[in-house]
Formats: structure tokens, C-alpha cells, sequence
């Protein structure tokens, strides 16, 4: 049966080619769509480990370098002096969910990972709700140490240390660089809900005062932020203060990584829609056009069922073909390990491809070859 | 005879209705998103409001210095020295001007409520540089600058936002961050994307906080504005600036970035855009940015057109018969190529009148939900040319194939059915 079918395929081969290659880059594109989806499904999934809620970010800009650790200081002061601030820390313009990122690699032994530089200090665990996994926060008598002392993520610590602890070890920068490992911290979300979280390291903030992150007490009411901002303007000579919240700068960022894949989904449904209207106008023409073979197949003993099955089964063995050529060049991407996803998830896309491609070619065929199951063999072959 | 041709356009094309509506919606959304984003692309790059001098203008919006020991290199907008010093000094610009690009700060209306807005400095030739609708006011002037009045022009919006809607704002104070200012001005609105010009609040640069007269930095936060009165004048702007860029002095160092060399250059819009993208320090990547729109729009037209050749192929064997009699009475493999492509052009301009229907309703969409604040989307006469020429490389991409089968096609075996 299937090698009558082949055989009957290689007959029309060069239609039918054209029909694989819209299969082809149809499974191309389902790939290429389920694969990101998955991906930023599965990352979305992942716990936030970060509370933005009544969060604010205060950003700061004093135009002036050398009156930094007064002016951090002062703000300390004035801060503390607010009932409305549960809690405050002061960090460097890469917070978390801003537009600014700074980037370093990081090395331990042979190992390599290029990581997230975060400037804090230990007042932002309770600040951002962070949690700390092993070892501690930086104390004074670290500042004497030879070495910095650092914090790292999960992340990290998993990609250089494997199930090692990380603890007391020296992590490299550069030959003259070296950091000392005091504590572990869990991996949180820093760049939007829709992005794992990438491995991160945490250094003193020291006089740095880019930013004031601010944890809020509950019900504080709006005017709060116009004399926050009025009072810290006011403390020194051409400050700029900016409040930003950072639920709402989480949300942009959400947004600006969902409006891509809203175009890219808009564009492909309507390329696959095409495809399957296509394939649907085809298989009617096709069917018209093999009339005489479905009478001859019914008047020989062929019934109903058996013809709707051939029909099916012929696009789907089609699209088998192309799906098979197409998993070829789609593997090719964890083997390759092209970006940064896990197999797991490019495999998921591939199977939701062909699940998808599946269901297309089933749904658009089974109309046209229902069709042609209703030939009556004595019409058919009058035509003839 | 072309006449014919048409007839049997439509007749075939009513034979088969439910190909014909394949045929036409694969056409016809295909271009429909084509024409959208040719209108995108329109709105970004063409001179239009404010930037309706936008063809007569150079643009010097990045200060390129790079050590070419260490490899380092550091990118930002001009400073106000580089302005000072030396553009202001050329004597080819007819007028020359400048303006940060636009950032963002939180004002808090009299009401108390927060107002998220764009700002920008600019001098006083700014407004002499673009064409902006005043709906009531003036901009500043020189004479302004000079006594340091704190005076700002706000667009339409905020002005509803501080003040309430069409109250007449000229003399009101606006408050940003316990600074008063007058308002002195308000335009229309402009939107985002040409970020040059657009703003929601516009203050003179020398109210800004930094200290300008000290400052002896190349790199800063200003986009220099250079106007020509033709092409020569704007020919002789690059060639003058361009003898000045060796001149620059090297002033911001330090022990691991030491610049040796200035790529800074007058652009016009476009190769001041894809120098940002695509170009690296010595060409503006015009012909990377423009291969990468003609590769997306190929790579985009390519499945809906595989997808038409091979419902114009199962077409053709329809008409067999046809085709066959043609040619037993002597009609030329040529003719028929000929007539096939004539019909197959013709149903894609079919499908660009239903997807100009479509774009039209996805632009009005588009420019009324505030998607872009402010956008001005249109259909004029350069996107309806480029969606023809679409809608003809379409016709003719999934047109030559089929065609070229059908002209094959043997007599016997075309009689036979």
C-alpha cells in the first residue's frame, strides 16, 4: 500500500515537490515560532524571585563627581528621616529592570562565564525580597581582605563550580583582578519576566549613588513621590532626581519584549494561513483532476473509506518528507548550540511543529479527499 | 489583444472561485503588510513634519574616538565645545543649529499627578531649522538665551496634562522639579520616531545644569543641525567638516584609553540612521541597511509566492486543453508566456487594489490607537509606486514558472483531456 502510494507520489513529482517545499519553510517558520514560545514560556514559568511591588528608583544626578560620599550621606540621612520608607539601599545605575546593563567575564580555573555586574549592598535583600542561599553579606572587616568580596547567583555558581561550593574560592576577572566568594545568592529576575535569569555577580556598592532603590510601607499615598523628589532635589545645588516605579519599569520591559513576538506571531499565522488555504485550493484541484483513477479504483472494489485514507495518507507521507528534511537543518541548532536555549526546548518546538504541521495537512486534506470519496464510479468514468 | 488577455482573465478567474479567492488573499495580505511597512518606512525617513527641511540638512549626531592600540572606542553624541569651537566657526552651513536628543523625566502637575515626559535643549536656530505649528505662542529667540529667561515651549499634550485641555497656557508657569519656567509657546505635537526633533518639552540649552563653560569635552549629548540651500551647498558642508575632524584635539583620556583618531561625520537622515545600526567608523552601511530590507521583504514574499506558483501550476493543467488547441493553431511558446504572465500580473494588481483597501484600514487603525503618539501613517504616492512594483515582482516571481510549464506542455498531451 504505502510503496503504491510512493510510487504515485514519484509520478508527480514536480508538483508535488513545490507542495514539500511549502511544507519545508511552513515547518521552518512553526519552528522557529514554538521554539521562542517555548522559550519564553518556560522562562516566564521560572519564580520571580524579586518583588517590585512598592518598589521605587530613585535616580540621581548631582553633575559633579568629587562630592559623592557627602551627598550619599546626606540623602542617607534625610531618608531614614521619611516614615513613609520601610526600607532603602543604594546601588549603581544597573538595577534591576532598567534600560542600562553592564556585562564583565568571569573565570574560575579553565571556566568562563560572562556575568551581569550588579552594584549592592546588603540592605537591598530586604529591599527587592532577594534571598540569600549559602554564606553571608559583606561585613566591615572584609574591607581589609586582599581580595574583594563578592556575592554570586545560583546561576553562576552552577555554571563554574558545578555542585561544588563556591564559597572562599577566588573568582578571576583579569590577572590582576581576584574576588573572594563570601555568599550565594538565588537566581531572580532582572531583565523582564520573559528572560532566564543570567548568571550575576555582586560587588560593595561603596560611594556610589546612581540609584536609591526604596522599598515603600503599604498604603503610602500619591504626594509622597512629589515630596520625595522636591526634598532630595532640594538637598544640594543642581541635583536632578527621578522617581521611577518599579512595577512599572517591569512592565516595559515585559511589553518591549512581547511586542516583537506579537509581530512575529501575526506574520507567521497569516504565512501558515496561507500555506494551508493553499494546500486546501490544490487538493481540490488535484482531486478533480484524478477523477478517472478514483472511478476506475471505486468500479475495481475500493471502498469510501479506502479512498478518504489514500488521499490523507498521500499528503501526509508529503509532509512526512519535508518534516524529515526539515527536523534535519532544525537539529542542527542545539547541536550546534547556536544560542544560549536549552535541547529541551528546542526539541519542544520541534515536536509542536510537527504536531502543528500535522494538523494542518489533516485538517486542510480531509475535506477535498472526503470529497473525492463521494465519486460515483459510474460518473466518473463516463466523463472518460 | 491585451484586451483578450483580460477577458480570459476574468473568465478563468470566475471558473474556479474558490483559487481565485486563494490566489487574491495570498496577494493581497501579502502586499498588505508590505504597504504597511513601506509606510513605516516613509514615516520614519521622509521629511515630514516638523522635519519638513529634513532633505536640505546634515546631521553630525555622534562623536566616534577610538584608541587603536587598545582596540577602545567611545560613542556618544557631540559636546557642546565641538559646537562652539569649531562647527560654529565653518562657513558653508547657511544655518546651523543643535538639540539633546529627547530623555525622559517625571514632572508632577498642579493636581499632583505624575506626568511621565520627553525633554530636550535646544538653541534658538532650532526653531528656525524646523517647521513647527504653533498653536499659540512663539519659540524663544537669541534675545531669550541671551538674558537666561526661563522660558520652555511644550507640545499640545502636555499642555492638556498640566493645564487642562485648550486652556491658554502662554505665560503660565510650568513647574519641573522646583524650577518655574514660562511657557512661552506650545506646538503640535510630533511623534517619537523623529527623535531629532520631537519632544514633549524643548528649554534653551544654556538653562542646563551642566557647567557648559568648562566643559572641554568632544563628547557630549547634542545632534548638530547643518543647513544648505542646495545639493552643492550640502556637497561643500561634508567636504569643510570633514578637513576640520583631523583638527580635533584628543581630550578625554586616561591611563587605559588613550584616542588616537575621530570618526565623526555631517550625514544626511538615512546614513545618519543605518551608521547608528549597521555602519562601522568609516562608511554609514547604507548598502548593509538597504540588502537587509530588500532580504526581508525576498524572504517574506517568498512562501505566499511558492504558494501561488503552485496553484497557478494546478491552474494551467485545468486548462490543457485550451493551451493545446493554442498551439496546434501555431501559437508561439512565446505568446503563450506572454499571455500567462499578462494574466498573472494582472490578478496581483487585483489583489493590490484589496490590499491598498486593507492597508488603508490598518493605517487609520494604526494612527488612532495611539500605538505611536502622534503617528502620521500614510498612503501618498511614493508607497503606492513601491507597493506596484511589489505587486509586479510578485505577478512575475510566481508567474514565470507556471508559465514557462505551460509553454512546454506537448500538443498530444495537452488534446488528450
Amino acid at each position: 500500500m504505502i510503496n503504491h502510494l510512493f510510487k504515485l507520489i514519484w509520478k508527480k513529482k514536480r508538483a508535488n515537490f513545490l507542495m514539500m517545499l511549502e511544507f519545508f519553510i511552513s515547518f521552518m517558520i512553526l519552528f522557529a515560532v514554538w521554539t521562542i514560545c517555548t522559550y519564553y514560556f518556560r522562562n516566564f514559568k521560572q519564580p520571580d524571585g524579586i518583588t517590585a511591588d512598592r518598589v521605587w528608583a530613585v535616580f540621581t544626578d548631582f553633575h559633579s563627581d568629587t562630592l559623592r560620599k557627602e551627598a550619599k550621606e546626606l540623602i542617607n540621612q534625610r531618608l531614614i528621616g521619611f516614615k513613609e520608607i520601610e526600607s532603602f539601599s543604594f546601588s549603581n545605575s544597573n538595577i534591576p529592570f532598567s534600560f542600562s546593563n553592564a556585562n564583565r567575564d568571569f573565570s574560575y580555573q579553565k571556566l568562563k562565564k560572562s556575568s551581569e555586574f550588579m552594584h549592592f549592598d546588603p540592605s537591598i535583600e530586604k529591599v527587592l525580597g532577594l534571598q540569600l542561599v549559602a554564606g553571608r553579606w559583606y561585613e566591615e572587616g572584609d574591607k581589609t581582605n586582599k581580595n574583594k568580596p563578592i556575592l554570586i547567583n545560583r546561576n553562576l555558581s552552577e555554571a563554574l563550580f558545578k555542585s561544588e561550593s563556591p564559597l572562599g574560592k577566588l573568582l578571576e576577572e583579569d590577572d590582576s583582578t581576584r574576588y573572594r566568594i563570601i555568599g550565594v545568592l538565588e537566581n531572580f529576575k532582572f531583565k523582564s519576566d520573559f528572560e532566564k535569569p543570567a548568571a550575576c555577580v555582586f560587588i560593595p556598592t561603596e560611594d556610589r549613588t546612581d540609584v536609591v532603590i526604596i522599598k515603600l510601607r503599604e498604603d503610602v499615598n500619591k504626594q509622597f513621590e512629589v515630596k520625595l523628589t522636591k526634598e532630595l532635589t532640594s538637598l544640594g545645588n543642581n541635583w536632578e532626581i527621578e522617581v521611577q516605579h518599579m512595577d512599572e519599569m517591569k512592565k516595559n520591559k515585559n511589553q518591549l519584549m512581547l511586542v516583537p513576538i506579537l509581530i512575529l506571531f501575526i506574520i507567521s499565522t497569516f504565512l501558515i494561513i496561507n500555506v494551508a488555504l493553499g494546500i486546501f485550493g490544490i487538493l481540490f484541484q488535484v482531486i478533480n483532476q484524478r477523477k478517472e483513477e478514483i472511478g476506475i479504483r471505486r468500479a475495481v472494489g475500493a471502498n469510501q473509506q479506502g479512498i478518504l485514507t489514500q488521499f490523507i495518507i498521500e499528503t501526509v507521507i508529503i509532509a512526512t518528507l519535508s518534516i524529515i528534511l526539515g527536523i534535519f537543518f532544525a537539529i542542527q541548532f542545539p547541536l550546534l548550540n547556536v544560542f544560549d536555549v536549552e535541547t529541551s526546548t528546542y526539541i519542544l518546538g520541534i515536536l509542536l511543529a510537527v504536531i502543528s504541521i500535522y494538523l494542518i495537512v489533516v485538517v486542510c486534506a480531509f475535506l477535498p479527499s472526503k470529497l473525492a470519496s463521494k465519486i460515483y464510479p459510474a460518473l466518473a468514468l463516463h466523463e472518460e | 489583444m491585451f484586451y483578450n488577455y483580460l477577458k480570459i482573465t476574468f473568465a478563468v478567474l470566475k471558473r474556479r472561485k474558490l483559487l481565485t479567492f486563494i490566489s487574491l488573499f495570498g496577494v493581497s495580505f501579502t502586499l498588505t503588510i508590505l504597504i504597511v511597512t513601506v509606510s513605516f518606512y516613509d514615516h520614519v525617513f521622509s521629511a515630514k513634519y516638523p522635519d519638513l527641511k529634513r532633505n536640505q540638512m546634515l546631521y553630525i549626531s555622534r562623536v566616534v574616538s577610538k584608541d587603536s592600540k587598545s582596540g577602545g572606542t567611545n560613542t556618544s553624541p557631540s559636546g557642546y565645545y565641538l559646537i562652539k569651537e569649531y562647527v560654529s566657526k565653518m562657513k558653508t552651513p547657511e544655518k546651523i543649529g543643535f538639540a539633546t536628543q529627547p530623555s525622559t523625566i517625571n514632572i508632577y502637575n498642579p493636581g499632583g499627578n505624575k506626568l511621565r515626559v520627553f525633554y530636550k535643549y535646544t538653541d534658538a536656530n532650532f526653531w528656525d531649522l524646523h517647521e513647527f505649528d504653533f498653536k499659540q505662542g512663539k519659540p524663544y529667540g537669541q534675545q531669550n538665551l541671551d538674558n537666561h529667561e526661563n522660558v520652555i515651549v511644550i507640545n499640545e499634550k502636555t499642555r492638556d496634562d498640566y493645564f487642562g485641555k485648550n486652556v491658554d497656557a502662554i505665560g503660565k508657569t510650568f513647574e519641573i522639579i522646583n524650577e518655574p519656567y514660562k511657557v512661552i509657546g506650545v506646538v503640535r505635537g510630533s511623534p517619537i520616531t523623529r527623535f531629532y526633533s520631537s519632544s514633549d518639552i524643548y528649554i534653551p540649552y544654556n538653562l542646563t545644569k551642566e557647567n557648559l563653560s568648562l566643559n572641554h569635552r568632544l563628547h557630549g549629548s547634542y545632534t548638530i543641525f547643518l543647513k544648505g540651500n542646495s545639493k552643492q551647498d550640502l556637497i561643500n558642508i561634508r567636504k569643510e567638516f570633514a578637513d576640520i575632524v583631523p583638527k580635533l584635539p584628543f581630550t578625554e583620556y586616561d591611563h587605559w584609553f588613550k584616542p588616537d583618531k575621530h570618526y565623526i561625520f555631517a550625514d544626511n537622515y538615512v546614513e545618519a540612521f543605518s551608521r547608528e545600526l549597521f555602519g562601522d567608523t568609516d562608511t554609514p552601511g547604507l548598502i548593509k541597511f538597504y540588502l537587509l530590507l530588500a532580504f526581508s521583504a525576498f524572504i517574506f514574499m517568498l512562501l505566499p509566492a511558492i504558494n501561488l506558483i503552485n496553484i497557478n501550476i494546478n491552474r494551467i493543467m485545468e486548462r490543457a486543453s485550451e493551451i493545446g488547441i493554442r498551439k496546434a493553431f501555431g501559437a508561439s511558446a512565446n505568446t503563450l508566456v506572454k499571455q500567462f504572465l499578462v494574466e498573472n500580473i494582472f490578478v496581483s494588481l487585483l489583489g493590490t487594489l484589496i490590499a491598498i483597501a486593507l492597508s488603508i484600514i490598518s493605517i487609520y487603525y494604526i494612527n488612532h490607537t495611539n500605538l505611536i503618539a502622534y503617528s502620521d501613517l500614510t498612503i501618498n504616492w511614493k508607497v503606492l509606486t513601491l507597493a506596484i512594483i511589489f505587486s509586479f515582482a510578485f505577478g512575475l516571481i510566481s508567474g514565470v514558472y507556471p508559465a514557462w510549464r505551460m509553454s512546454k506542455m506537448n500538443i498530444v498531451e495537452a488534446l488528450k483531456y
